[in-house]
Parts: structure tokens; C-alpha cells; sequence
């Protein structure tokens, strides 16, 4: 069997030799659902399947050299098609959609995002796609249909899509991207080809974002250190000033464990609610989790502070651990995924009340009775 | 790429071109259209990548080459000068620069490589050349027929069916079906069929010429309609198309001719007055006469008429939804038609009296349910 990746830089060699596989075999499915943690390469992986399937030297090896391949990576292949969340279609310009998806071409691992507006995918996008697909093929051999984060797909349009799954024309291949399989409907998992998606091991992770950030920054290995593996969100540090961000989170948290000082943990709230970005709330939590595990780790072999994520807060984490003796980390930590998880749901409409709810649940966890 | 060309031959050829390009796309590269030199002529490509046009202008070119630039900046330029010669140059980075005695202009353009592909017909094409008259007419009177329901995508396009000498156009929708079909030798033999979307057929017939004749070449993924001053590609439907003739009744016990003319201008009138929400209109059909009816309960409007007809049986009652009906007769060319029954709840139908022979046209409509009385 051949042994050969279509596209060593990519990573997942195993998935890739099993596309190889299903190819060579013409086992190819209609559809796949690529799942896994947010940040896997999973767009970037989908986007290669077009041009594995279209390059002029396919459908074993892409050359990066053919008009196919240098259409699709520029977003401009007319039989190659990549839907994403966008807000609501009278808040979007096409030219705005253009350029999301021309900064998508220049670095498919970065996050595509409207300014902290809620997206979603919406039923005139699948419908659009259900148009695309009575059409012949145009230039191509094979239409390709990426829908990324389908888990934002409203419940009209994913009942659109399942339409489409339920008879796939024979010249389509449908590639559903979520970091969220949970909400993807269970009729559209069981019709399309669960692929999971690993996280990318540390050293894949800086030859990505070295061969996209021309002067990547000083600090390179710890902030991909700090993004725990999540390429997308190694490059949203880029981006952002996350320092400030983890200052704000080590912040949030001595209020938290001062409850008793609710008034002043309720103004935290606010300010860290007003901008109504979910995403740097996210990101809030986030450094917050980083923080647990690093607790957890130094409470459970204290000999190992060299290996923690914060390395460059170490003393301070040391000292958090010995304050508070009885803090149970693994809860801890699930409360703070949960609360993560549920401000990325944008059916929850309140963030406020899930930090305020957080609160009281990591007062109670770190400082027991 | 160098050229020089006549302000009135380019935009004739570009007012063709920009039409294609579509008002909303995310698809930027959409937005351009992409200029070459060709045979001493400038050609002009256009596509939404549904339709793809090209047409052309004779051109004197000092430097052969191809660029992409913005499909309406460049219209809208050329529009607002007189006939003048317009020097046209494209340097490697692709900028290029419009002189004429008013001044320049610098537009940047794009790599012709980044443009979608005119579309290839591969190999097996079928050629047809049909006069212009005929071309119009399998279009025309089938079209309106077309379903605009995307869930049943292979409606959506006329079915072009070529075989043993003979094109025939078919559409439906499901509650009408129009078919029209031409014979003549010159046709292929072979058989070839292909389903073209409405929005193709449209843009062919804003083209298409009153005289002369056009050339169709049917490939597998795309059709090539040569027109005289335009070529348009079509990208064609995936779909099998339904098996038509199979709701085709093959005998009709009740058979009524009528003047055409008569009949239609009749059905106009009467409709006026039918409910709205239905457009019901009865016919009530005996030997020497039909008569039409039609009646708004809610508002009381009625309306009756009475045309001379044959009929071959004693009394027949059926209603149509009158705008549908409409659509069967504005499409009947002939003095005399001919409307064909099974029963008052069985497929309709109609037909145009003495057509040239090698035409055929038949058109097919469901009735409705006549209302409680
Ligand atoms: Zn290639």
C-alpha cells in the first residue's frame, strides 16, 4: 500500500493515509464530518481534500502548482465551495464575506470573525449550495462543499443540509468541519464519515505558524505553549495583547475567592460583560483553565514547575496552592470548561449570569467548608 | 497585450458581457471580465459561472496576451466616450492603461490565469444548427412551463432530447407540461439529451437574432449556443429529467376544436371575474358550443360566455386554473387549437390545428377540482 501524506506540513498523517486509502479503494463517502478540538487543522485538512480531488496530478498527490490547486487556495475555484458563520445576512456585505474568505486563503488556520458579532450559518447558504449542486461540475473533477463550524448552522438550515445529504449527487463531496460534534444533528452525523481530529503536536504547531507569521514573535514557544495546542488560538495571540487578558483573568479569580466582597466581583462582571465580545470572554476563561491545570499539576508532583503553562507565573500559582489547601481541581476545571462551552453556545443569551454562576461554583470548589 | 480598437465595437461587445456579471457574489473574481486577442479579434468573457458569454470586437493588435479587470469600471468608462480609436496596453504586473485624445486611464487587473476556465465541451459533442426562428420557438414555448422549485432541480431547465433526426423541447412543472419538437434530416441520428437551466435559455434569447441561424453544441458538462455576435455557455443540470411520456394520456374519447384567437381573447375576459384565490374558469362543452364561467362568491362578480366550438361528444364540464390555461394559449400560434380530454379530473390535452409538418408542439394541463355548487 502506498505509504506516501499527500501534504506532510498538514499533519494527521493516519487521516491522511486513510483518505489516500479510500481513494485508491473508490470507497470515497458523500460526505465527512471532521471533528475534534477547536484549532486540529481541521479547515486547513478540508480544504486540502479539494485539492487532492481536483489537482490536475490527483487524486494521490497535490502539486500546489496547477491552476485547480492555486484556485482553491486562493478561495476561487468555481466548483470548491467554503461556508462559514457570518452575523446576519443585513449586517454582512458580500465584500465582507469576500475578504473573510480572502484572509482565509492567506492562512486557514486563523479564525475567521466579525468583530465579536454572533454568526451563524444560515439556511440561504445552504440553499445556495443545494442551487450550486443541480449544476454539472464547471472546470473541476469533483465539487467540493466545506461547511466549517456546521455547528452554528440554524436548525432550518441544517434540515436544508440534511436534504442535500439524503441524496448527495454523484459529483459532490461534503465536507462538515465542527470542533462541537454534539450539536451537529444526530441524522447528519450518521450520514456522513466521522473523521476525529487530534490535537497537532507542539512541533507541527510552530512550522504552521512560522510558515505564516513571516516575523513570528519572540515569545513563540511559550504563547503556543499558553494556546495548549489550539493552533487557532495561537494565532488569535498573535492578534491580541494576552497578557492583559491573563491579567484580567488572575484578576476575576482573587475577586471570586473573595466573595464575601460580592459588590466589588459583580463590577469585575460587568466590566468583563460590557464589551459583549464573546470571544475575549472566551479567551478570559481560557487563560483561567490554564491556570487550574498549572495548580493541579504543582499539587500533584511539586517538583515540575519548569513544565507549567504559565512557567513565568509560577511563583504565583505556588502560592494560590498553599492558600487554599482543599481546592478540588478537577471540578474546578469542569466548571470552567462548562462555562467556556456555554458562552460559545450563543442560545445562551447571558453571559453575565455565567460568570456569576461560575463564581459561586469555583468559591465553593476552592475554598470547601 | 497591446491593441487598438473602435470605442462603438468594444462596448457593443462589452453591454453584452457586463449583463452576466453578477449584482451579489462573494465570488469576486466574478466581478471581472477577462479580455484576449484572438484571430485580429479583442474577445470579451463574462461569467457567473451559471452562464458564461463571450463576444468580441475587431481590434488592431500590435502585441497578442490576456487580463482580467473589473467587468463594470471598464463599461463604464468605454459608455462615456464618443466613437473614438482606443489604445489599449497591459504591462506584466498586470495594470493596464486605456489612452485615448481625451487622456488615460490606469486599471489594475488580475492574473487571466486566477479567471474561471471558458468552459471545455469535452469530446462527444453534439452539433446542431437550428434558423433562429425555430431556435426561438423550442425555447419560447416551452419555457414558461419550467418549475422555479429548487427541490426538484431537474425541472428547473427545458429538456433538449435528440434523436433520429429531431430536436424536442421539453418543461414541466408538475401541473403542466409543454413539449415542442422539430424534424429535418440534417439533424444528428444520434441520441442526446441534455436539461439547460431557464436562466441560460433567457440570456440566449435576449441574443438571439430574428434571421440567420445558430449553431448548439452540446457537451457533457456544458452546452455552446453560437449566436451571431455572442457565445454563451450554459452549464448544465445534473439531473435526470422525469419520464414525461408516461403522463402523456395516449387516447382522448373527448375531443374540442376551437378558433384560437376567439377562445383565448374569451378566457381573458372571463377570468376577470373569477375568484382570486382558485382563478377557476368552467367550461361547459357540447356539440356546437363551449361556454365559459367563472364567479367570485365573495364579491358577487360573475362573468358567461359562449363561443362556437366542435365537440365530438354530448356534455362535458371541467375547470382550469385560469392563468395556467392562459399560459397554454398565449403560446399557440395557429388559427385553430385543439383540446383533448380523458375524464374532468384526468391530464388535459391541447394543441395547435395544422402546423407545418415537421413541427410539433403539444401542451399538457391538469385540471382542477370543479367547486361544490
Ligand atoms: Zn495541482
Amino acid at each position: 500500500m502506498n505509504q506516501h501524506l499527500f501534504n506532510p506540513e498538514l499533519g494527521h498523517p493516519e487521516i491522511q493515509k486513510k483518505i489516500l486509502h479510500s481513494i485508491q479503494s473508490e470507497r470515497l463517502p458523500h460526505a465527512f464530518l471532521f471533528y475534534g478540538k477547536e484549532g486540529t487543522g481541521k479547515d486547513a485538512f478540508a480544504i486540502e481534500i479539494a485539492k487532492l480531488l481536483n489537482c490536475e496530478k490527483g487524486p494521490l498527490y497535490i502539486c500546489h502548482k496547477c491552476p485547480a490547486c492555486i484556485k482553491i487556495s486562493k478561495q476561487e475555484h468555481p466548483d470548491v465551495k467554503f461556508v462559514f458563520p457570518i452575523p446576519g445576512s443585513s449586517n454582512v456585505k458580500p465584500e465582507d464575506i469576500a475578504e473573510a474568505l480572502q484572509e482565509k486563503s492567506q492562512n486557514p488556520y486563523k479564525r475567521i470573525s466579525f468583530e465579536g458579532k454572533t454568526t451563524f450559518i444560515s439556511i440561504d447558504m445552504i440553499r445556495e449550495l443545494k442551487y450550486e449542486s443541480k449544476f454539472k461540475l464547471y472546470e473541476g473533477k469533483k465539487k467540493v462543499f466545506i461547511v466549517s463550524e456546521a455547528d452554528r448552522m440554524r436548525p432550518e438550515a441544517a434540515n436544508a443540509l440534511l436534504k442535500l445529504l439524503e441524496e448527495p449527487p454523484e459529483n459532490l463531496m461534503l465536507i462538515l468541519v465542527s470542533s462541537q460534534i454534539h450539536r451537529i444533528l444526530p441524522t447528519i452525523r450518521s450520514r456522513s464519515q466521522l473523521i476525529h481530529f487530534a490535537p497537532l503536536e507542539g512541533d507541527a504547531i510552530l512550522k504552521i505558524v512560522k510558515k505564516y507569521t513571516p516575523q513570528p514573535p519572540e515569545h513563540l514557544a511559550s504563547l503556543i505553549r499558553l494556546a495548549l495546542g489550539n493552533i487557532k488560538l495561537a494565532f488569535d495571540f498573535m492578534e491580541e495583547d494576552i497578557l492583559d487578558r491573563r491579567n484580567q483573568a488572575v484578576d476575576f479569580l482573587r475577586k471570586v475567592v473573595i466573595i464575601e466582597k460580592s459588590h466589588e466581583l459583580l463590577i469585575q462582571i460587568d466590566k468583563i460583560t460590557a464589551s459583549r465580545d464573546r470571544r475575549t470572554m472566551v479567551l478570559l476563561l481560557f487563560f483561567l483553565l490554564t491556570w487550574f491545570h498549572d495548580a493541579y499539576h504543582y499539587k500533584l508532583s511539586p517538583d515540575q514547575k519548569a513544565n507549567f503553562i504559565n512557567s513565568d507565573l509560577a511563583s504565583n500559582i505556588e502560592g494560590f496552592v498553599n492558600g487554599y489547601p482543599d481546592a478540588d481541581y478537577p471540578r474546578v476545571i469542569n466548571y470552567t470548561q462548562t462555562a467556556i462551552d456555554d458562552l460559545e453556545d450563543p442560545r445562551n443569551l447571558n453571559p453575565a449570569l455565567i460568570f456569576t454562576d461560575l463564581s459561586i461554583k469555583l468559591n465553593r470548589s476552592i475554598k470547601p467548608r | 497585450m497591446k491593441f487598438s480598437v473602435m470605442r462603438d465595437e468594444i462596448f457593443n461587445a462589452l453591454q453584452r458581457v457586463v449583463n452576466v456579471i453578477p449584482q451579489r457574489s462573494t465570488f469576486m473574481m466574478t466581478q471581472n471580465i477577462l479580455l484576449f486577442t484572438e484571430d485580429n479579434l479583442l474577445k470579451l468573457v463574462g461569467t457567473d459561472l451559471e452562464i458564461t458569454l463571450m463576444s468580441w470586437a475587431p481590434a488592431s493588435i500590435q502585441s497578442e496576451g490576456s487580463i482580467a479587470v473589473p467587468g463594470r469600471l471598464i463599461h463604464d468608462i468605454v459608455r462615456e466616450l464618443p466613437n473614438i480609436e482606443l489604445q489599449f496596453e497591459v504591462d506584466e504586473q498586470f495594470r493596464m492603461k486605456v489612452t485615448s485624445e481625451f487622456g488615460r486611464y490606469k486599471i489594475s487587473g488580475v492574473n487571466p490565469v486566477e479567471f474561471p476556465q471558458r468552459p471545455e465541451l469535452g469530446e462527444g459533442v453534439q452539433e446542431i444548427v437550428l434558423e433562429n426562428e425555430m431556435f426561438r420557438k423550442l425555447i419560447e414555448n416551452t419555457i414558461f412551463a419550467c418549475s422555479t422549485d429548487e427541490l426538484r432541480a431537474a425541472l428547473t431547465g427545458v429538456y433538449f432530447n435528440i434523436s433520429e433526426g429531431r430536436i424536442e423541447a421539453v418543461a414541466t412543472d408538475g401541473h403542466r407540461l409543454a413539449k415542442m419538437s422539430y424534424t429535418d434530416a440534417k439533424l444528428p441520428k444520434k441520441v442526446f439529451m441534455a436539461i439547460v437551466p431557464t436562466r441560460s435559455l433567457n440570456f440566449v434569447l435576449r441574443n438571439l437574432d430574428g434571421e440567420g441561424s445558430s449553431t448548439l453544441h452540446f457537451g457533457k458538462k456544458h452546452a455552446l449556443f453560437e449566436l451571431e455576435d455572442t457565445q454563451l455557455y450554459a452549464r448544465l443540470i445534473e439531473e435526470t429529467f422525469v419520464d414525461y411520456d408516461r403522463v402523456i394520456p395516449k387516447e382522448t374519447p373527448f375531443e374540442m376544436s376551437i378558433d384560437a384567437g376567439e377562445f383565448y381573447a374569451s378566457v381573458k375576459r372571463v377570468s376577470l371575474f373569477s375568484n382570486p384565490l382558485t382563478s377557476q374558469v368552467i367550461l361547459n362543452i357540447t356539440p356546437k358550443h363551449v361556454e365559459l364561467h367563472a364567479e367570485d362568491v365573495d364579491y358577487g362578480g360573475e362573468a358567461q360566455e359562449r363561443l362556437a366550438c366542435e365537440f365530438n361528444r354530448e356534455d362535458f364540464r371541467i375547470a382550469f386554473n385560469s392563468r395556467y390555461l392562459q399560459d397554454i394559449l398565449r403560446h399557440i400560434s395557429t388559427d385553430k387549437l385543439q383540446l383533448r380530454f380523458v375524464r374532468p379530473d384526468y391530464a388535459v390535452l391541447a394543441n395547435p390545428v395544422d402546423m407545418p409538418k415537421e413541427e410539433e408542439q403539444l401542451m399538457l394541463l391538469m385540471p382542477v377540482r370543479l367547486e361544490s355548487e
